[in-house]
């Protein structure tokens, strides 16, 4: 919308009337009638009569911007007045030294500053008015542009508005460069900001140098050749600066054939413009107007050719462009005849300065949303792959920072290893589908991990239907946790009575560990690698053989705090399956103590040292009072099958 | 260096406002023209000498209405010279003589207030004096007493350098109006495009209005571009646009500095200028006659003092850039000052305010540059510490079974995804690990088992599989496509781990349909192959390490598998632990394994002679493999458990281990 719009301006802009006023014939303007408190400025271009240093007079055209003449030249025009009148005289530009009179009376003399207006008395009958100039070039040479004559306030108003026009471009060519200046100074990186500002300073400056050379009025000691100069370079500056800053603007780093050799020749301009003593002997207007279009049908051929790749922004830029090489031509016509009026180049380049200002801003907002977009993404992502990251683990177990921490670092600790198995888990996953597995496992370990996780442990795998948690604290933690899951799963299967009720039995061993990441090249992993892990996973497998939901090994009991309460039942040494060494158990119950246990438990302290024989003994006594009692039932058969307290059955 | 530039932007601000030395200033007293009459309802009396009509107010009671007559005052001059008398601001209509003649006429002058037509304007009148002096007459009506002026101020002088001091004046505020509606229009493009940005659209409308204020204040082109304007309308727009600029800088800074900025007394003073502002509107005698002006005046210095004070608070809570801001702004509200002190002292002043909008306007600048600048490397920093942690944590997930599951673009999903296909599964594992580790540290201890894997990976991802889970005591991959990959994998593994290690390894693989899946909680989760074959797999293991097998396929795996039964050795049917069926097993036998043929041999018989439950012949074949090669473990097992089974005298034998 606000593109649209501006391009639309920009099209009302150059398309916008040019008029012209009455001219001279002969020498003689005849302004008798002519009221110039109510009607328009005068023009006096036209035919003057010029005197040539040899003395041939003849009638010549002014302004006439290609005479060759050289030296000194009179012109003349004589005014038919048919009253006394104030007038004020503007001759625009004069190039070369002169004096002006009128009817033999000097009235204004200089060399080539700027002329702005001057107060002229007509008086009744023919005027005589004579400028004297001493051209020191051809081209360019005598008066640069129309002549005219009017009412004072008149031709104040007609100098105001090229002082408004000026000023406002000034004005917007200075905001701008301070704006993308302070850009460039903030962000480096960026070189499109610091040519751009650069552009906008050009434009600021021509504001000052150009037409009224307000400079003058503010700085009285600058010399002409100065202010000309800088008139001329911030004109030739325009080509290299335009070619740098779409190539910066774009990020093109390959100089094709083309872009180098016009850099090369529009360089040559304002080197010659800054190291020449007076512009006045040059002649590098033309060949700068051919480089000029040159440089502007490079950049819009290359702008199409970004238009065509994609690149963004390239079709806005081209809009901007084409609407400055528009008004560039527009403007060249017109100073072709000579004239200064109605030239819309520095309009449309405020146009497109705050076009483009636009533009930029936006890619640099675009480009830190686009960064901001990848980054809430990377976010997303790192989120989801965290999970996968055994960051705690890594961190509690002190191996330092997730991000710097490489294969075959590890530690080694002693820590409580819990194991949660589900009762029964093979026997019902084989009657459920994938879907109802999966759904099943991840319902048991999304209930359980909350539980391991507050009281200060952290999973380490989830095995099937087992759980591995490590916790670092104490033995007691480990206790606490399989002792909330059990609670927790009943209060759960109550709240699910109608599901097939979880049932989750644990096995705690403690011991030192030795904790590492492992893995190749591309795939990482934390693993605890110690006996201790298998021994407690041997410990958890057992459970389900005698019936107790927990079951901790001795060395757990050995470290617990005397003062801890919890119900324990000592379940005697046993030999582990794959396990080498006997290993006392104890069981921890939250449930009302039952005589049978408290009997098997009692047997089992006061006979450890007996013979098996004795044992079995016991046992077959306690089985007769107590005929169900799993415990018992299951040391039994394992002293009747492998001849002691070995357990080889899965 | 951003400080240098604002100090240097101070000087060049501050260097303009110097004035020009070559021009007289008519100030002091004017005669009353004495051919001329002053007449007015209540003014009568000899009045001469009472009034000081440039520079200073007239001496009168407040309430006059309508003053008409004219005055006169002679000035020195150069005769031939080229003058130029330059009145700022006229407030009257008035009519202008140098030396007798009419030169220049502004509005209508009539004997009473209905007949009179004024116009607000600057004028430039040229003249040529003939003597060493000029009069200068002006006939005026003036009709609002209040403001005691008839025009700001009038000099004469050389008609070029009246006509600098013309031009130098009205570009600086030429120059200051592009400068504060170009930046208008670019923040309000800027906030156009997004809206969050609240201090942009304040800082547009607030250069808006100053830069309408700079261009109004040279009431001559507006003049000339529309006749008809009242210099009522212009008065009107020049004062309320001053307001709304107040009321939007308290706006900006409210933006830009909510906590110290969104009180009370923001509020009143906003709604108390914009009030004001349309104030401005209703006729303007009524304005002057109850001192609009002057209250208008109050509002600036208080808003001033509010705007101020709060930003030494937002200095005292560290605000960002609020040193800079009340520096600009304290200047900014001088030159406010400094325009209203000038402005009722009549003499030769141009307003300077606008220039000094200037440093208001580069704070922003600095203020979005700095945030830009800050948001980008703020942003960079957090992409790259994202994407190294993405880096870090890359290597924990399992891709390759997130692909297979179909979360290729990594969506933040629960555990629970997973899919059913068959895969070959092959399981890696150092034999007797604990032996190998005793009398290592735990780190060299990792490092061989680092080794291991590292061989085990490449060679796995090598072969289009990939690694279900490292654990501590063996590798579990997976091999999507043709079983071949898998055996070629345990091949390869089996070589290069026999080159670089002493670690004996095993390697079981099954074939069979696997839920691959991600199991886990809320904020932990973990890849898993779950399945039937899984658990198989880990009985053919079990198998596997008891033999002494090193690398054993199964019957599925072998059928899909394009091995010639040469590099196979079949052990038979056998029942694994945990297991209620058998299940064929086979013997992968590597290029470099010497296999003594008459083993093989003797060991096929056997293995057929079981199929064919001819026992006593297989056991004679067992036996004779037994001699020929010694260690073979599961020989030894054979001619064992037959020995027992005949011993027995079993009728059907399966092995079972």
């Amino acid at each position: 919308m606000i593109k649209k719009s501006t391009i639309i301006l920009l099209i009302s802009l150059i398309i916008s009337p040019i008029f012209s006023l009455d001219g001279v014939r002969n020498g003689i303007v005849d302004l008798r009638g002519y009221d110039f408190a109510s009607e328009q400025i005068y023009d006096l271009s036209g035919e003057w009569l010029i005197t040539l240093e040899n003395g041939d007079e003849t009638y010549t055209y002014i302004p006439r911007v290609t005479a060759t003449i050289k030296g000194q030249v009179k012109y003349l025009l004589l005014i038919q007045s048919d009253k006394t009148e104030n007038l004020v005289f503007a001759p625009s530009q004069i190039n070369g030294e002169y004096i002006i009179t009128l009817n033999n009376v000097e009235v204004s003399k200089g060399h080539r500053r700027r002329l702005r207006y001057i107060p002229i008395s007509l008086k009744k009958g023919v005027n005589r008015l004579e400028i004297s100039v001493v051209h020191k070039e051809s081209e360019l040479g005598g008066i640069r542009f129309k002549p005219y004559l009017g009412d004072y306030k008149k031709m104040l108003i007609k100098n105001e508005f090229s002082v408004l026009t000026d000023m406002v471009t000034s004005g917007a060519g200075f905001v701008m460069f301070l704006y993308f200046l302070i850009l460039f100074i903030f962000y480096r990186e960026d070189k499109s900001t610091l040519l751009f500002s650069i552009l906008c300073f050009l434009l600021f400056v021509r504001g000052f140098v150009t037409n009224s050379k307000i400079i003058y009025d503010y700085y009285t000691f600058l010399p002409f050749s100065i202010v000309n100069k800088l008139e001329h370079l911030t004109i030739y500056l325009l080509p290299v600066v335009f070619l740098l800053f779409i190539r910066s603007f774009f990020n093109r780093s390959k100089n094709g054939i083309w872009y180098r050799t016009l850099i090369l020749i529009s360089v040559v301009f304002p080197i010659i413009t800054i190291f020449s003593l007076s512009n006045e002997s040059l002649n590098i207007n033309t060949i700068f107007i051919i480089v000029g279009i040159l440089v502007g049908v490079y950049l819009l051929s290359s702008l199409i050719l970004y238009m065509k790749m994609g690149l963004e922004d390239a079709k806005y830029m081209f809009v901007g462009f084409l609407a400055l090489v528009i008004s560039f031509l527009h403007d060249f016509f017109i100073l072709q005849n000579n004239s200064n009026e109605n030239l819309i180049l520095t309009k449309i380049l405020v146009l497109f300065i705050i076009y483009i200002s636009f533009i930029i801003s936006q890619k640099q907002v675009k480009t830190i949303n686009r960064i901001k977009t990848i980054n809430r993404e990377n976010h997303r992502v790192n989120r989801y792959l965290n999970k996968f990251v055994p960051d705690k683990f890594i961190k509690t177990v002190g191996m330092g920072n997730i991000s710097t921490i490489k294969k075959g670092d590890g530690v080694e600790r002693t820590m409580t290893v819990l194991f949660s198995t589900i009762k029964g888990f093979h026997k019902q996953s084989s009657l459920l589908k994938g879907e109802e597995v999966i759904e099943l496992l991840n319902k048991y370990y999304s209930f359980i991990s909350p539980i391991i996780v507050k009281h200060g442990g952290f999973i380490d795998k989830f095995m099937e239907d087992t759980v591995m948690a490590l916790f670092p604290d104490s033995p007691e933690s480990g206790i606490n946790a399989a002792i909330d899951i059990e609670k927790e799963l009943n209060q759960y299967n109550f709240e699910h009575i109608h599901d097939i009720p979880l049932k989750v039995q644990s096995g705690i061993h403690i011991g030192k560990l030795f904790i590492g990441i492992v893995g190749d090249d591309k795939r990482f992993d934390a693993t605890v690698i110690s006996k201790v892990v298998n021994t407690a996973s041997r410990i958890a497998g057992f459970t389900n053989k005698i019936d107790k939901d927990i079951l901790i090994s001795d060395s757990v009991f050995s470290s617990l705090d005397p003062k801890s309460e919890y119900k324990t039942l000592y379940m005697g040494k046993v030999k582990l399956k794959g396990k080498k060494e006997f290993i006392g158990i104890h069981n921890i119950y939250t449930s009302k103590e039952d005589e049978a246990d408290n009997l098997f438990s009692m047997t089992m302290r006061k006979l450890e040292n007996s013979s098996l024989d004795k044992i079995e003994h016991v046992l077959m006594n306690i089985k007769k009072i107590y005929k169900e009692h799993t415990p018992t039932l299951y040391y039994l058969k394992l002293i009747k099958d492998n001849k002691r307290l070995e357990d080889t059955e899965k | 260096m951003r400080n240098a530039f604002l100090s240097l932007l101070l000087l060049l601000t501050l260097f303009s406002c110097k004035s020009s030395n070559y021009i007289k200033e008519i100030i002091g007293k004017w005669d009353l023209y004495e051919s001329q009459y002053i007449e007015s309802d209540s003014l009568t009396g000899d009045l001469t000498g009472k009034f000081n009509f440039a520079g200073h107010s007239m001496d009168l009671s407040n309430n006059r209405v309508y003053l008409y007559g004219s005055i006169q005052k002679k000035i020195a001059v150069t005769p031939g010279e080229n003058y130029t008398l330059y009145i700022s601001g006229i407030l009257s209509s008035s009519k202008v003589w140098i030396d007798g003649e009419l030169l220049g006429v502004y509005g209508d002058i009539g004997r009473s207030l209905e007949e009179s037509k004024p116009l607000i304007t600057r004028s430039l009148i040229n003249f040529v004096p003939n003597g060493w002096s000029s009069t200068v007459t002006i006939e005026f009506a003036n009709f609002h007493l209040k403001t005691k002026k008839m025009f700001n101020w009038i000099v004469y002088g050389e008609s070029q350098e009246i006509l600098d001091l013309y031009i130098k004046n009205q570009s600086k505020d030429y120059f200051a109006t592009g400068v504060l509606i170009v930046n208008g229009i670019l923040f309000m493009l800027l906030f156009l495009s997004n809206r969050g940005n609240k201090p942009y659209i304040y800082l547009s409308l607030f250069t808006l209005s100053y830069g309408i204020r700079s261009f109004l204040l040279k009431n001559t082109v507006i003049q000339f571009i529309y006749p008809n304007f009242s210099w009522e309308l212009i008065f009107q727009l020049l004062k309320s646009n001053e307001l709304w600029a107040l009321a939007f800088i308290i706006l900006f800074f409210r933006a830009l500095y909510p906590k110290e900025f969104t009180n009370k007394i923001s509020n009143i003073i906003v709604y108390t200028t914009v009030f004001f502002s349309f104030l401005v509107y209703i006729p303007v005698e009524y304005y002057y006659q109850y001192n609009f002006l002057l209250t208008s005046q109050i509002m600036v210095i208080v808003s001033g003092v509010y705007i101020l004070g709060n930003l030494f608070i937002a200095i005292l809570h560290k605000r960002s850039l609020a040193k800079r801001s009340l520096f600009s702004l304290t200047i900014f509200f001088s030159s406010i000052i400094v325009d209203i002190a000038a402005n009722k002292q009549f003499v030769i002043f141009e307003y300077y305010s606008a220039q000094f909008v200037i440093l208001v306007v580069l704070i922003m600048f600095i203020f979005i540059g700095k945030e830009r600048s800050l948001t980008y490397l703020r942003s960079q920093l957090q992409l790259k510490h994202n994407r190294d942690l993405k880096e870090v944590f890359s290597r924990f997930v399992p891709f390759d079974i997130l692909k297979n599951i179909g979360n290729i673009d990594l969506k933040d999903r629960p555990p629970g995804d997973f899919v059913v296909k068959p895969y070959t599964i092959a399981y890696i594992d150092i034999r007797d690990f604990t032996k190998l580790s005793e009398g290592l540290t735990p780190q060299e201890n990792f490092s061989m088992i680092n080794n291991f894997y590292q061989i085990v990976g490449l060679a796995v991802s090598s072969h289009g599989g990939f690694i279900e889970s490292y654990g501590g005591d063996g590798v579990k991959a997976l091999f999507p496509k043709s079983p071949d990959d898998a055996i070629n994998t345990a091949l390869r593994i089996s070589d290069e781990v026999a080159l670089t290690s002493k670690i004996k390894i095993g390697i079981s693989i099954h074939f069979g349909p696997i839920i691959l899946g991600t199991v886990g909680s809320t904020n932990r989760i973990q890849a898993t192959a779950i399945s039937d074959v899984t658990r198989i797999l880990e009985s053919m293991d079990h198998f596997n390490s008891k033999m002494g097998i090193e690398i054993l396929i199964s019957r599925s795996v072998l059928s899909l598998s394009t091995l010639g039964m040469n590099k196979l050795l079949n052990l038979g049917r056998v029942i694994l632990k945990n297991e209620e069926e058998d299940i064929e097993v086979f013997q992968v036998i590597p290029d470099n394994y010497h296999i003594d043929e008459l083993f093989k041999e003797a060991f096929d018989n056997g293995v057929l002679m079981v199929q064919n439950k001819k026992y006593s012949k297989a056991y004679g074949y067992f036996l004779l493999a037994n001699r020929y090669q010694p260690s073979h473990q599961l020989t030894q097992y054979y001619v064992k458990k037959f020995e027992m089974f005949l011993k027995l005298k079993g009728f059907h034998f399966t092995l079972k281990i």
